[in-house]
C-alpha cells in the first residue's frame, strides 16, 4: 500500500517537476511594449499555472507526509497489538501453569487448603384465603397478603487436606423478632366480655436501643444448620462428626429453595417427624454394584432428640440410625428407593439439692421430667424418566413414654400437651407423606436451554393419632431462567378439621450465590 | 479423449472431497484421556459420568480420580456434555449449584489445554478432540 502511494506520488512529482523547473527560472523581463501584448498575457497565464501547480504540489506533499505518518502509526499499533497478544498468550500460559501446579499440589504431599463461601436465599409473596366460616383457622393463619423473607443460608466449605474437609451451613433469619403466638379466649354475654384465664397472645420483641449510639435495632437469629468435619477414606467409607443433616429422604438433603421444586416445605419435614439434623457420628459411603447401580448407606450414632441435643446429650442414651438407598441410573432413566430407621431414648431430669436437716448433709436427687423412646422409619422413592419426575416420601414415628404414662390408644384430654385427664403423657404416633409429580419442558430462551417445570403434589399429615389428618393439594410452576435463579408460583389447598380449609398462593424467587 | 479426461478429473475430485470430509469428521471424535498412572484402560459412559459429576471420587481400580474439564462454553466442553453427560451447559451448571447446596461439592477444575494437564497430572482424566491428540503421551479410555 505504502509502495503504491509512493509510486503514485512520485509520478505526480515527475509530471510536476518541469513545471516546477519552469517556475524556478527567473521570469523574463517584461518587454517595453504595453502589457496588453500577447507575450505578456501568456507569461502571466503561465505564472498563474505555475503557482497553482506549486500549490497542488505542496498539498500532495502534505498528503504524502500524512499518509506516511498514518502508515507509521498503523504499524506501531500493529506492533503494540502483537505485543499485547503475545503478553496475553504468555499470561494464559502462566495461568494454566499455575492452575496445573495448584492441581498437582492437590494431588501431592504439598496440599494447599481451599476455602469457599456460597449460599442461597429466597424472597416470597404469600396470600392465604381461609374459608370465611372457619373462625379458628383465621386465628392461627393470617390471611394478610405479605412479602415474606424467611432466611438466607450461608455455606463455608474448606478442604483442609486431600481427605479432610469441613462444612458449615448457617441460616440467618430475621426471626424470632415479631413472631406472634396464641390467642385469648373471650366470653361474651350480651355486651359483657370477660377475658378468661388461660391462653394468651404473645409477640416476641427483640428490639433494643444501644446506650452507646442511641440507635434502635432488632436482634436476628442465626441457626447452625450443620457443622461437621468429614474424613473421606474412599467412596465406600466416609466419617462425619459434628452436626449433620440426617441422611433420610429426599427433601432433607435437597432442602435449599433453589433446589426443591415447590415453594413450601412438606409437613413431614416441618413437623420434624424425623429430626432434620443430629449431633454425633455418621459413617457413610456408596458402593457401586455396577456402573449404573449403586448402594448408599449411612449409620448414625448421635445424641438423638433432646432439649439441647445440638450441644449435648442430657442422658446416657445415644440414638441409632441406619440409612440404605439403592439407585439405578441410565441415560434416560433413574430410580432410587431409600429407607431410614431410627431409635432414640430420652430421659430428661431436673436436679434437686436435698439438705438433711438432721445431719446437715447436702445430697443430690433427680426427678424425671420426661422419659421416652422414639421409633422412627421413613421411606422415599424417586423416579425420573422422559422428563417426568416422581418423588415421594413417607415418615412414621411412634413415641412411647417410659415415665408414668398412659398406654397408646387412651383418650387424650389435652391435645396441646398430649396428656390424659390425669396429666400423664399418652403414647402416640405421628406420620405423614407426600407425592410430587413434575414434567420438565426445555425452553430455548436467550441462546440456551431453560427449564420450565409444572408440578402437582399431594400431601398427608397426622400430627397425633387422635387428631384429624391434614391433606394438602398443590399445583405450581417452577421456572429456572438461570442456573442460579429460580422463580416459582404455586397454589395449594389445605384441608384440615383443626385449621379449617385454607387456600394459599405463594410466589417465590430463589437465588443461589 | 477429452471426455475421458474430464470424467477422470471429476472422479478424482469427488474422491478427494469425500476423503477430506471423512477426515474432518474424525477430527472431532471425542477421546477420553487419562494419565498413564490411571489404573484403567477403558471406561464406560456411566463410569465417566460418575467421575465428572463427582459421584465417584476413586478410580474403579483404586486411587483418587481427578477429573479435568475443558473451559465451559468451549466446543470441546459442549461435545463432552452432550456425548457423555447427556446434559446441556446450563443443566450441568444447575447440577453443580444444586450439589453445592446439598453436599457442598465443588465442580472439577477447568483447564484449556486438557491434554497437557492430563499428561502432567497423576490419576487425572479428561477429554480432547482427536485432531488435538498426540499419540503416546496419555491413555485413551474411550472414544465417543
Amino acid at each position: 500500500m505504502r509502495a503504491l502511494i509512493t509510486i503514485i506520488l512520485l509520478g505526480g512529482l515527475a509530471t510536476a517537476r518541469p513545471v516546477s523547473a519552469q517556475a524556478q527560472t527567473p521570469p523574463r523581463p517584461a518587454p517595453a511594449t504595453p502589457a496588453s501584448t500577447p507575450v505578456a498575457a501568456d507569461n502571466e497565464a503561465l505564472q498563474r499555472k505555475v503557482a497553482a501547480q506549486r500549490k497542488e504540489l505542496d498539498a500532495q506533499r502534505k498528503r504524502l507526509d500524512a499518509l506516511v505518518k498514518n502508515q507509521a502509526d498503523r504499524e506501531n499499533r500493529a506492533r503494540k497489538v502483537d505485543k499485547q497478544v503475545k503478553h496475553l498468550a504468555e499470561a494464559r500460559e502462566a495461568d494454566e501453569l499455575a492452575k496445573l501446579q495448584k492441581l498437582q499440589a492437590g494431588t501431592s504431599k504439598r496440599f494447599k487448603p481451599s476455602f469457599r463461601l456460597f449460599g442461597f436465599a429466597d424472597f416470597n409473596f404469600i396470600k392465604r384465603f381461609p374459608m370465611k366460616d372457619d373462625q379458628f383457622g383465621r386465628l392461627i393463619l393470617s390471611d394478610a397478603a405479605s412479602f415474606y423473607m424467611l432466611s438466607a443460608n450461608l455455606y463455608a466449605v474448606s478442604q483442609i487436606t486431600r481427605r479432610l474437609s469441613t462444612m458449615m451451613e448457617l441460616r440467618f433469619t430475621y426471626q424470632p423478632h415479631g413472631d406472634a403466638d396464641g390467642f385469648e379466649v373471650h366470653l361474651k354475654n350480651g355486651d359483657n366480655i370477660t377475658v378468661i384465664d388461660g391462653p394468651t397472645f404473645n409477640r416476641v420483641d427483640r428490639t433494643f436501643t444501644s446506650k452507646v449510639s442511641g440507635q434502635s435495632a432488632t436482634e436476628a437469629g442465626v441457626v447452625i444448620e450443620r457443622l461437621h468435619f468429614d474424613y473421606q477414606v474412599a467412596d465406600w467409607l466416609k466419617f462425619t462428626v459434628g452436626r449433620f443433616l440426617t441422611p433420610y429422604g429426599i427433601w432433607n438433603i435437597d432442602h435449599g429453595s433453589p433446589v426443591v421444586l415447590s415453594a413450601t416445605t412438606p409437613y413431614l419435614q416441618r413437623s420434624q417427624i424425623v429430626p432434620s439434623s443430629q449431633t454425633g457420628i455418621l459413617i457413610s459411603g456408596r458402593y457401586f454394584l455396577t456402573d449404573q447401580l449403586r448402594l448408599d448407606y449411612g449409620v448414625t450414632l448421635t445424641n438423638g432428640r433432646g432439649p439441647m441435643d445440638a450441644v449435648q446429650d442430657v442422658d446416657d442414651h445415644f440414638a441409632y440410625g441406619l440409612r440404605l438407598r439403592l439407585l439405578y441410573e441410565s441415560r434416560k432413566f433413574k430410580i432410587a428407593a431409600g429407607a431410614y430407621g431410627y431409635y432414640g431414648r430420652l430421659k430428661d431430669q431436673k436436679g434437686n439439692l436435698v439438705v438433711d436437716m438432721m445431719t446437715g448433709e447436702a445430697l443430690s436427687s433427680f426427678d424425671t421430667i420426661e422419659e421416652k423412646d422414639e421409633f422412627i422409619y421413613s421411606v422415599d422413592l424417586l423416579v425420573e424418566a422422559y422428563r417426568f419426575r416422581l418423588q415421594g416420601e413417607y415418615a412414621y414415628r411412634y413415641t412411647r413414654y417410659r415415665s408414668p404414662s398412659v398406654p397408646f390408644g387412651d383418650d387424650v384430654a389435652n391435645l396441646a400437651t398430649g396428656t390424659s385427664g390425669d396429666g400423664l403423657p399418652v403414647n402416640y404416633y405421628t406420620h405423614g407423606g407426600y407425592l410430587m409429580l413434575s414434567y420438565t419442558v426445555p425452553l430455548r430462551l436467550w441462546g440456551a436451554v431453560r427449564r420450565l417445570t409444572p408440578f402437582v403434589g399431594y400431601e398427608y399429615h397426622q400430627a397425633r393419632d387422635v387428631e384429624p389428618a391434614t391433606t394438602i393439594w398443590r399445583a405450581g410452576l417452577n421456572f429456572r431462567p438461570l442456573p442460579a435463579l429460580v422463580f416459582k408460583g404455586q397454589w395449594e389447598g389445605l384441608y384440615s378439621d383443626v385449621l379449617g380449609d385454607v387456600h394459599k398462593m405463594t410466589l417465590q424467587m430463589a437465588v443461589a450465590f | 479423449m477429452y471426455r475421458a479426461f474430464a470424467t477422470s478429473m471429476v472422479v478424482a475430485a469427488l474422491v478427494l472431497f469425500l476423503g477430506a470430509t471423512e477426515a474432518r469428521a474424525g477430527d472431532y471424535d471425542l477421546l477420553i484421556i487419562a494419565n498413564k498412572s490411571a489404573p484403567a484402560s477403558s471406561a464406560s459412559r456411566a463410569e465417566l459420568k460418575s467421575y465428572f459429576l463427582k459421584k465417584r471420587t476413586s478410580w474403579k481400580g483404586g486411587g483418587r480420580v481427578i477429573p479435568l474439564n475443558a473451559p465451559s462454553g468451549s466446543q470441546l466442553r459442549k461435545a463432552f456434555q452432550s456425548k457423555v453427560l447427556s446434559m446441556s451447559g446450563s443443566e450441568e451448571e444447575e447440577y453443580w449449584k444444586d450439589e453445592g447446596i446439598r453436599r457442598g461439592t465443588q465442580k472439577p477444575a477447568e483447564i484449556s489445554n486438557t491434554l497437557k494437564a492430563v499428561y502432567h497430572l497423576r490419576r487425572s482424566v479428561s477429554y480432547v478432540f482427536r485432531k488435538d491428540y498426540k499419540g503416546g503421551v496419555v491413555k485413551i479410555l474411550a472414544v465417543f
